[in-house]
This record gives C-alpha cells, structure tokens and sequence, in this order.
C-alpha cells in the first residue's frame, strides 16, 4: 500500500516574499524586491520536483535465528534501490517484532540510493520467549525539496524463535468423536486401563479377558480409556481496553495474547488437534477448527497479518459509542458460531466485559480456559486498583469452575498452564 | 523486583526512540542563520556584538543538548547551569547591540537577529519537545526581519541582501528538515546522508536563484517601472500559489 502526502513544508515562503514585497514596497527600496523574487523561487520549489519512484527491496539477516532468552540477537537489514532513479530522501524503520526490544544500535536510518545501490541497517534486540514474526518495513521516501512524501511496506520473512516450545496444553473433557490424544474418561479403545465390564453381545473378541474366563468362567471386557480429538478454537481479546501494557516499553497484552496463541496453536497441532481462531474486539477474525498444514498456515498468517491482530490500538476515531451493547452483539454471532468446543480465552481481564465473555460462553456450552496475560503492575494507586480488580475478576471466573491461567508475560507460558493442569480443569 | 530492575535496564537503552532534531542539519542551520545576521550586520562593532552572541548561543546549545541527553541530578545542574549561562551571555549580547552602536538604525537591525538565533537553537536543542517547528520558524522569520532591516537602511549592497535572503530560507530548510527527519527516526538513526544531499540540494536552488536574479538584475533592464515590477512580482506570487493548491 502506497500514500502520497503533499507536506506543505514551502507553504511559508509565500509569507515571506510577501513580507519582503511589502516592505520593499513601503520604503521604496528595488532590493527588497529582489530577496522577494528569490523567495518565489523556493514557494515555486515543490512544485518543479517530481515523487519519487518508491522501489525498494529489503533483506534480512539474524545471527542467530533461534536464540536462548535475553540473548543479544544482531539484525542485518539491507535495502536495495530497484527502481531506476536515484532516491535522494529515504527513510526507512524496519518492522521490529511488537515483543522485542531493540538494545543497541537503531532500527531506522535515513539515507540516498542510487539505482542499483544498497543501504545496511545493523541493531541488535533482545530476545524474548517466543516466536516474533518482523512485520513489514516501512520506507518513505520525499523529493529533493521535500514537498511530496511517499509512503511504502517493503515485507521480507524474517521469524525470530526463542525456546518457545509448549510441552502440552491443559485441554477439558468436552470433545468430538474422533479418535486422538486427549485421554478421555470414557472407556473403549485405547492405551490406558480404565475398567473391567461384563461382556456385551458385541464387545470385540480381542478385549475380552481369557485369563478371568479360565478362572471363573465369567466374560468379562477390558476398557481402555478412549483417546479423543479435541476441536480447539483460540479467541483473543483485541478490544481497546486489551492494549495495555505495563509501561511504554513493555509489550501492550494484545502481543502477548497473539504470541501466546501462536504457540498455543503450535502445540495443539503438534498432537493432531483440531484449532481455530477467533477475536472479540476490532473487527472480527473467524477461521474454523480445522488442521492439515494449510489449515496450519492459515491460521499463521491470520495471526500475523490480520487486521484484527493489530498491534497499534485501534484509533480514537473507531472507538464505539456502546462497547458493551457491542461486546453482547459480538458475543452473541460467536456463540452460534463456535457450538460446543473447546475455547481458550485470551485476554488480559482489564474490564468486566471479559469475564462476561468467558461466562457466556461457558453457558453455551463451550468448555473455556481463559489465559491471561498480566499487564498490571503496582507503580501507581490507580495501577494497584486494577490490579485488584484484575484478581478479583480472575477468582470470579475460578469460583464458576472455570480454569484460568494467570501469566506474567516474562514467565514461562509452559509453566503457567501447567499449573492449570494440576489444579484441574 | 525482576520486572523493576528489567525496566531499569530498558530505560537505560541507548537506542529508545527519543524525539529530537537531527543533530548535523541543526548545527548547520545555526550556522547558516549567523552567515546570514553576518552579511547584513557587516559593521565590525556589530560582527564584534555578533561573535559574543555566538558564543552565547553554542553554551546554550551545548548545555541544552547534555541535558536533553542525560537527566541525572548531577549533569542535569551542570548542563542547565551552562545554557543559562549561554544565555546570559547572548542577553549581553543583545544590550550591546542596544546601546553600543552609534547610529539608531543599527542598533535596531541587529536585535530581532539576535534573539532568533536563540530561538533557532532553542527550537533545535529542543527546550520544548513539540514546538520544535514553532521555534524554527519564529527563529529565521527573526534572522529575516534582520535581512529586511538591512535592505531598509541601505546598510549593504544589494548582492550581499540578496545572499543573506537566500542563505536564511536556506537555514530554515535545514533546520525544518532536521526536525522532520528527528521526529520520524529519532536520533539514534544515522541520517547524516539524506541530511547533506538534502542540504545540498537547496544550496544549489539558492545559488541558481540567486545567480538568475542578479543576471536578470544585471541585464538592466531600464524604463520598468517601480510599480511594473511590483505588480510582476505579486503576479509571481500568485501563479505560485495557484500552483500549489
């Protein structure tokens, strides 16, 4: 996506050589009017000058790709004029990952390439538990005088991927008749003794037990506790109130919810479960449970590219009059949407709306999990407030058996939803 | 404690976005802008009075610049202590110019000058981030009202007026530049290039318009009246404009 702005930087000369003509003009002096005309060159500047021709290509290289936490990891970011005039006024920030920051050297450089030519930015970040997708790099480029401006995404993949692994996902009873990895409570076919019943008039032969037969001549059938596939549907809290962070240079929870869903998503793939995606905020991302590699892709990029997902917050000027009445509509076209599966809510618990959310769909049948990243610190009086709200909230949803996962977006994700499963769904 | 000591270390970061003028183009801007003052004033008492102005002006820089870039207690009161030092110097400077020259007309050409370099480096240091424009402009508007007194009070030649003309929107296009490049990049960013062609390349618009000025100055082109060539002008202005809607 390209925009050309017109800065208007010139627009002042004109002020200027009018001042000069007036002066000039009042104490009849003929060389005033000379250092008017010269001013009528520069308001006549911007115009003589064409946009440029914005064609830049961008390269990307780490160090390391998928570094320990808190290393140093050093980018190489190298821009190439494609096009075929000389860019005299490029400005470039290259799409820093939303989680990490940059510790040495800086990520934006302000340079002139000549067709064909190359520009290197070096900085390095600190890694961060992880796996940060760049986002675009963002290249303006203005004329010679400065009076057009023009504005460009130059994308290359670059993913940074630190220890980010999940072991396993705490997942809840409610499942699909299909055959997987989640041991159920039910009995059947599987790999973990469950009980002993008596025979059934189509009880498979294979499972009845010989030895019990032998001894007292009673047919009995061994049970297995059967292993089912779970339908999983990942749903994100990007409304306003989510992009909060714990200071400026932290990273706001909607980061940490995506990230967290990313790997989240990863792990339930990796054991065969069925995933899909959702949002209740900003617009409205809604991919089905589904798996199979493309199915997997797509949920990828939904995640990095969708505009739900946004890692600025929304701004002022789409902020909704009635959020709550919103919420409730947004709700209420998902509830039909997800039927009975398994939810995991993203969300940092900033308002009531949130727990209401959870409610609502643990109501509809949904067994939800809610993960929480904690954004709340406690700096100020009005900080520990929400602290306290934030708890509250989070012992509510507890109390009405629904399992929660109180994450500090500097732990271990693993860890924290490992405490779940002690805890018990 | 972890996530305090953490966030220490963050604020700690060299590389932050911090909001500032672009470093190189400012220094050329205050430089151009005296270039300018220089021409008109070209009376030795008022280069003497400009001289202790500068050196007002590069203390209130340099102290302005060290406390933009490090807010300690211990630096913050020597870095506050040297711009108002600076000054002080260059309200020195301006009672000089007040009381020192002979005739009346040069004490008041040189004034506005004065005080809009201080302008000019307070809008570049900055001393208010947010107003780094204002400041500019009020600045050079300042170092030209100084270019037009001169023109009024006949105290250089044409050629030089229009040179300190040219070289003081010249200024303003650095130091407007270096704002813009501050405020999208920060000032950790190496800039230092697209600043010098920029910076170039309205030098040679200045110098081209100049050169043409003065040749069509020079063909002598009698009989044009004084009101034919204001009324070229103001046409001038206008095509301008309407070019630019």
């Amino acid at each position: 996506m390209t925009t050309v702005r017109r800065t208007r930087r010139w627009r002042g000369v004109v002020a200027v050589v009018l001042l000069a003509l007036a002066v000039g003009v009042v104490a009849k002096r003929p060389s005033l009017l000379l250092v008017a005309a010269t001013g009528i060159a520069f308001a006549a500047y911007p115009a003589v000058t064409t946009p440029p021709e914005l064609d830049v290509s961008v390269e990307r290289r780490l160090d390391v790709d998928s570094p320990a936490v808190d290393d140093t990891v050093t980018v190489t970011t190298t821009l190439r004029n494609e096009g075929t005039e000389m860019l005299t006024d490029l400005r470039v920030v290259d799409g820093v990952p939303a989680m990490l920051s940059v510790v040495d050297g800086s990520p934006r450089v302000a340079t002139a390439l000549r067709p064909g030519k190359e520009a290197t930015i070096e900085y390095a970040v600190r890694a961060e538990r992880g796996v940060h997708r760049f986002e675009p790099t963002t290249v303006v480029g203005r004329d010679i005088s400065g009076g057009t401006e023009v504005e460009t995404t130059a994308a290359t993949k670059t993913v940074i991927e630190c220890s980010a692994r999940i072991p396993a996902v705490p997942l809840r009873k409610l499942t699909r008749n299909r055959t997987g990895q989640l041991v159920t409570d039910r009995g059947g076919s599987g790999l973990e003794f469950h009980r002993i019943k008596a025979y059934e008039r189509g009880d498979p032969v294979g499972r009845i037990d010989w030895r019990r037969f032998a001894r007292s001549r009673e047919l009995t059938t061994v049970e297995f506790r059967e292993e089912r596939l779970a339908e999983v549907v990942l749903c994100v809290d990007t409304r306003a109130i989510a992009y909060r962070a714990r200071s400026p240079n932290d990273p706001h929870a909607v980061a940490s919810a995506v990230d967290a869903a990313e790997r989240i998503a990863e792990s339930l793939f990796a054991s065969g479960h069925r995933v899909g995606l959702a949002t209740i905020g900003r617009g409205s991302c809604w991919l089905p449970a589904g798996s199979g590699p493309d199915h997997e892709d797509q949920l990828r990029a939904r995640l990095s590219t969708h505009p739900s997902f946004s890692m600025s917050p929304p701004p002022p000027s789409e902020t909704v009059d009635d959020e709550d009445a919103d919420l409730d509509r947004q709700l209420s076209v998902l509830r039909e949407r997800l039927g009975t599966v398994q939810l995991f809510l993203l969300t940092p618990l900033c308002d009531d709306g949130a727990t209401r959310a959870a409610r609502t769909f643990e109501a509809a049948g949904c067994a939800v999990t809610v993960v929480s990243p904690d954004v709340t610190t406690d700096a100020t009086a009005g900080a520990r407030l929400a602290r306290i709200g934030r708890r509250n909230r989070l012992r509510a949803l507890r109390s009405a058996g629904i399992p929660t996962v109180d994450w500090r977006p500097d732990d271990r994700l693993g860890t924290a939803l490992a405490t779940v499963e002690r805890w018990g769904p | 404690m972890i996530d305090a000591e953490r966030r220490q270390s963050r604020a700690a970061d060299a590389s932050l976005f911090r909001r500032r003028p672009a470093r190189t183009s400012g220094a050329i801007a205050v430089v151009l802008a005296a270039v300018a003052i220089a021409l008109v004033a070209d009376d030795p008492g008022q280069r003497r009075i400009l001289a202790v102005a500068l050196v007002g002006v590069t203390g209130f820089i340099a102290g302005g610049t060290l406390w933009r870039r490090d807010r300690s207690a211990g630096v913050t009161v020597v870095a506050v202590a040297v711009a108002i030092i600076g000054t002080l110097v260059l309200v020195s400077a301006l009672g000089l110019g007040l009381t020192r020259p002979p005739r009346y007309v040069e004490r008041i050409e040189l004034l506005p000058g004065l005080a809009g370099l201080w302008l000019l480096a307070a809008g570049l240091v900055p001393l208010r981030l947010g107003s780094e424009r204002v400041l500019v402009d009020a600045g050079t508007g300042l170092v030209f009202l100084t270019v037009l007194a001169g023109g009024v009070i006949q105290s250089s030649p044409p050629r030089t007026l229009l040179l300190a003309g040219v070289v003081t929107i010249v200024a303003w296009d650095i130091a407007e530049n270096a704002v813009s490049l501050g405020g999208q990049l920060g000032v950790a960013a190496g800039t230092v290039r697209a600043e010098a062609i920029h910076a170039v390349g309205t030098g040679v618009v200045g110098a081209a318009t100049v050169g043409l000025v003065l040749f069509i100055n020079g063909l002598n082109v009698d009989g044009v009246p004084f009101a034919g060539l204001i009324a070229m002008l103001v046409a001038g202005v206008a095509l301008t404009l309407f070019y630019n809607r």
